[in-house]
């Protein structure tokens, strides 16, 4: 968990947690199909399926810039994590270069086993992306 | 998944339930007129700007944008409360937001606030420079308290 607000999840997490048996590290990564084209809305993309309850601690991309933006959707409860509009990438996802190469969320998400996250992306108006990738990193949660 | 039954944020988050999820919330606010697929604040201007309303309990972990600059002077307040949180409207944007390019993209309020249900935030921004800003949007970055109820993925 991220910054000095962790304590305060902390209990959260614990009983999501301890409610199974073990863990294991996970990491989804889903390809971003950009042709490079400004402004392009791509289809809809999804995490790959997990077949095990999940907890989401942060989000990953290979490529650097603040015009791509992003909705994120957990299909199982229809919950949209950004209800405005679409949010910059840099807000949800670090990159390689940063400090913080995985950018933490705020409180981990709990992604059930049945559930994917429907992620919609928007290229950059100027200096668009070409291909690309999201990793989400968190951990795999096992009865 | 019986965990979610319970967690505590006490006095923290007073008048929440002890029963729900939390799950992340991003709200961005765009800033500034919108030209060519991106918002625009053009040099010696400013704009207002409000969040959306939601109807549940938010906690707000920080700011981003996907632009920084001293030139770029902002004010927030929380509209149903009779107060403001930057006092005189002469902050700086980095002391207030982060963005992707440092060490904190998320910038952290030194609590975090609690935004109650149906409250929206007010960001006053106002360009100082003689150069215009675009791509201009803030993230409120933080966690929304599903009460369990209402959130039918967790059984």
């Amino acid at each position: 968990m991220t910054g000095i607000f962790a304590p305060y999840f902390q209990a959260y997490v614990t009983k999501i947690i301890s409610q199974y048996k073990n863990f294991l590290e996970l990491n989804l990564t889903t390809r971003i199909p950009f042709t490079g084209v400004a402004s392009e809305n791509l289809p809809s993309v999804f995490t790959p399926p997990v077949d095990a309850d999940a907890l989401l601690f942060g989000a990953n991309v290979d490529f650097d810039s603040d015009g791509v933006s992003l909705r994120v959707t957990d299909t199982a409860s229809g919950y949209v994590w950004n209800p405005q509009s679409l949010t910059p990438i840099g807000a949800m996802a670090g990159f390689s270069a940063n400090v913080l190469p995985v950018l933490p969320l705020t409180c981990p998400f709990f992604l059930s086993r049945q559930s994917k996250l429907q992620m919609d992306f928007v290229n950059a108006a100027s200096s668009p992306i070409t291909g690309g990738a999201i990793t989400w990193k968190g951990i795999k949660l096992l009865s | 998944m019986e965990g979610h039954k319970t967690f505590e944020l006490g006095a923290i988050v007073p008048g929440m339930k002890d029963c729900g999820a939390l799950v992340p919330y991003f709200q961005t606010v765009p800033i500034g007129y919108k030209l060519a697929g991106a918002y625009t604040i053009d040099a010696n201007s400013q704009f207002y700007a409000y969040s959306a309303p939601v109807k549940e309990w938010v906690i707000l972990h920080g700011f981003n944008a996907s632009y920084l600059g001293d030139g770029l002077k902002i004010q927030v307040a929380d509209k149903s409360v009779p107060d403001v949180m930057i006092p005189f409207f002469s902050t700086p944007f980095p002391g207030v937001v982060g963005s992707r390019t440092q060490a904190e993209p998320v910038r952290s309020f030194a609590m975090p606030y609690v935004l109650p249900p149906g409250h929206r935030l007010q960001f006053f921004v106002q360009n100082t420079t003689v150069t215009t800003q675009d791509r201009g949007a803030i993230t409120m970055v933080g966690v929304r308290f599903i009460p369990r109820d209402d959130f039918p993925c967790f059984n």
